[in-house]
């Protein structure tokens, strides 16, 4: 399953995955309490060094930004309409600097270190039945599961295209679900025999 | 290893499964034959504690399935017919390294026993592959990798070669027959059994025939097809 | 038997991200094309109950953030999730837990109302709630602002949570799950 990650060995790619969060989560704070100009001098100049030292060329940028940009000018235009060009903008770049961040987190983590940080952000948890380990490996398990359930659905949806059905949910999901289902039921039994319940 | 049925019956939802089982399995290989229906997958699954019986008991080495399943798994292996859903990892050496990273076993070792188990199904070479983009065949010697890598003394087999092509067939069953541990095999493909010292016929949950492969195999295709 | 209940989260985070495949269906009426993947919000939090679905969709929530594309449209990353629309994503998984919990009161699964009931209280009310809060942090924009853009979705996820009322107690009575 391919994510985003970009290949390379920056500093940026190399700094622990628990830091590079907390950066991101220092970054979200100071958008909303700092002033705007200050902000935006500072911030917005040091996402766009950072995009570069990653090696996030325009390019992907585009690509991963595509789906924001209606978004953005939603909000752009519904600050213009109730307020000043002023807010409008400083709305957008607070979105933008955020987002960018938080890409720039997303695509120079592995996403071994990342389930290694959600590990840790469980551990104050298992007083309360979070066992870290299962949380791993359930994330495992569903990504090993992607593709098989997106075959699942590829074959009902052929199937009932000879129908001529492949576009009543119905027709789709209710049968999609059903073989999921049993898989699960079997993934269970698998895991049952392969002794998981004792680790 | 022994595993002893007594006067084991089960059902599922007012159906019977199987009725009044009576069975003393010892020997190194077993086979268990019957059409679709016969309680012969229901029988595989009582055998490592994935079923309880409603009645009686099934003991594996001495020990009861419903009270020691856990000890139970340790020496019975279990192989399912449908190798895409045994495979519960990304990658394949991840997914047969599963069963031993909850020992108390280094990462060296780990590394090992994993390598020298896949090299010997042939499946070395796919190492760091995503399980998901092997072949049916691969898929299926990677489940039965995931299980030997524990040592099993016994490995139960729900018809792994049914879904199979011939050719995958032909390959996976040999390397179950070339295993040096106690078998047994749930089948309808009785042209697989040359080999086998026992076979038992079930029919609609009972026994109906039990012995050795010729004269069993005979009846079978004489009464049962 | 904890095996399964692993099996069947596992199951269900990968189903959500499998709905996110289908393509939007425009509907008379409603003003924008629904997609299928907010489905498997009440889909597990229906089938699964709220412990399990909640579960499930947290798991799917965590993919998203480890920068999986599994979001409808290709999309994930933790940008998608800080973003203004992020807020409803991120009130999948207690959506899906309010659902189930709903759904297992007494009775509540097999009545057709109820179900419908919690779809729409889980669905849609636990999703604008936290959703549109996340609109007005993110964006400045005031909570009625926001509020008022998001009206023109509201039918659509309407009409989802009757056509999943329909589809839980169908998909129930086709592979019925034991009380889990």
């Amino acid at each position: 399953m391919i994510g985003y990650y970009i290949p390379g060995d920056s500093f940026i790619h190399r700094a622990p995955a628990g830091f590079k969060l907390f950066f991101l989560a220092a970054m979200g704070l100071a958008s909303f309490s700092l002033d705007i100009g200050v902000y935006f001098g500072i911030f917005m100049i040091l996402a766009v060094l950072m995009c570069w030292i990653v090696g996030l060329d325009w390019r992907t940028l585009k690509r991963i930004l595509k789906p924001v940009a209606l978004v953005l000018l939603a909000i752009f235009l519904a600050h213009l309409f109730v307020g000043d060009f002023f807010s409008a903008i400083a709305a957008v770049i607070r979105i933008l600097t955020v987002i960018l961040f938080a890409t720039l987190v997303t695509v120079s983590t592995h996403m071994d270190d990342m389930i290694e940080v959600f590990k840790l952000v469980a551990r104050p948890l298992e007083p309360f039945g979070v066992k870290p380990r299962k949380l791993a490996f359930l994330l495992s398990l569903t990504i090993r599961l992607i593709p098989a359930i997106f075959e699942i659905l590829a074959e009902v949806r052929e199937a009932q295209k000879s129908r001529g059905l492949e576009r009543s949910v119905f027709a789709v999901i209710v049968p999609f679900m059903v073989r999921a289902l049993k898989k699960a039921d079997a993934l269970g039994d698998a895991l049952t025999s392969r002794r998981f319940e004792e680790s | 290893m022994k595993v002893q049925f007594n006067n084991v019956s089960l059902s599922f939802g007012g159906v019977t499964a199987l009725h009044q089982i009576d069975l003393s399995l010892s020997e190194p290989r077993i086979a268990v034959i019957g059409d679709n229906g016969s309680g012969k997958s229901t029988l595989a699954r009582l055998v490592n504690g994935l079923l309880l019986p409603d009645e009686g008991h099934v003991t594996v080495d001495g020990l009861d399935t419903r009270t020691e399943a856990p000890e139970v798994r340790r020496r019975v292996g279990f192989l399912f017919q449908n190798p895409d859903n045994q495979i519960i990892m990304p990658t394949v050496s991840e997914d047969v390294a599963f069963g031993l990273k909850n020992k108390r076993i280094s990462s060296e070792e780990v590394a090992d026993r994993v390598d020298e188990v896949l090299k010997r199904f042939n499946l070395f070479s796919l190492r760091n592959r995503s399980a998901h983009l092997l072949s049916g065949g691969e898929k299926q010697l990677l489940a039965l990798a995931g299980v030997m890598v524990m040592s099993p003394a016994l490995l139960v087999l729900d018809e792994p070669t049914t879904l199979l092509d011939r050719r995958n067939a032909r390959i996976v069953t040999q390397m179950i027959l070339d295993l040096d541990v106690n078998i047994i095999l749930v089948t309808h493909h009785v042209e697989l059994l040359e080999e086998f010292e026992r076979v038992i016929v079930l029919e609609d949950g009972r026994v109906v025939c039990d012995g050795p492969c010729a004269d069993t195999v005979a009846f079978y295709m004489e009464n049962c097809t | 038997m904890q095996s399964r209940n692993i099996a069947l989260v596992a199951v269900f985070a990968a189903l959500t991200a499998g709905l996110g495949l289908l393509p939007a269906v425009p509907v008379p009426v409603v003003p924008v094309p629904i997609t299928a993947q907010s489905l498997g919000v009440m889909l597990a939090g229906g089938l699964l109950g709220g412990r399990l679905g909640g579960l499930a969709l947290l798991i799917f929530l965590i993919l998203v953030a480890l920068g999986l594309p599994v979001l409808a449209g290709g999309r994930g990353g933790l940008g998608v999730l800080l973003g203004p629309s992020g807020g409803f994503v991120l009130s999948w998984p207690v959506a899906a837990y309010t659902i189930g919990w709903l759904t297992r009161r007494r009775n509540w699964r097999t009545s057709f109302a109820k179900v419908l009931l919690s779809n729409v209280t889980g669905g849609i009310g636990v999703v604008y709630l936290l959703g549109i809060p996340w609109i007005s942090i993110t964006t400045g924009l005031s909570l009625t602002q926001a509020a008022l853009g998001s009206v023109v979705f509201v039918p659509g996820d309407l009409t989802k949570a009757v056509l999943c009322t329909f589809l839980i107690l169908k998909i129930q009575r086709a592979y019925p799950l034991d009380r889990l």
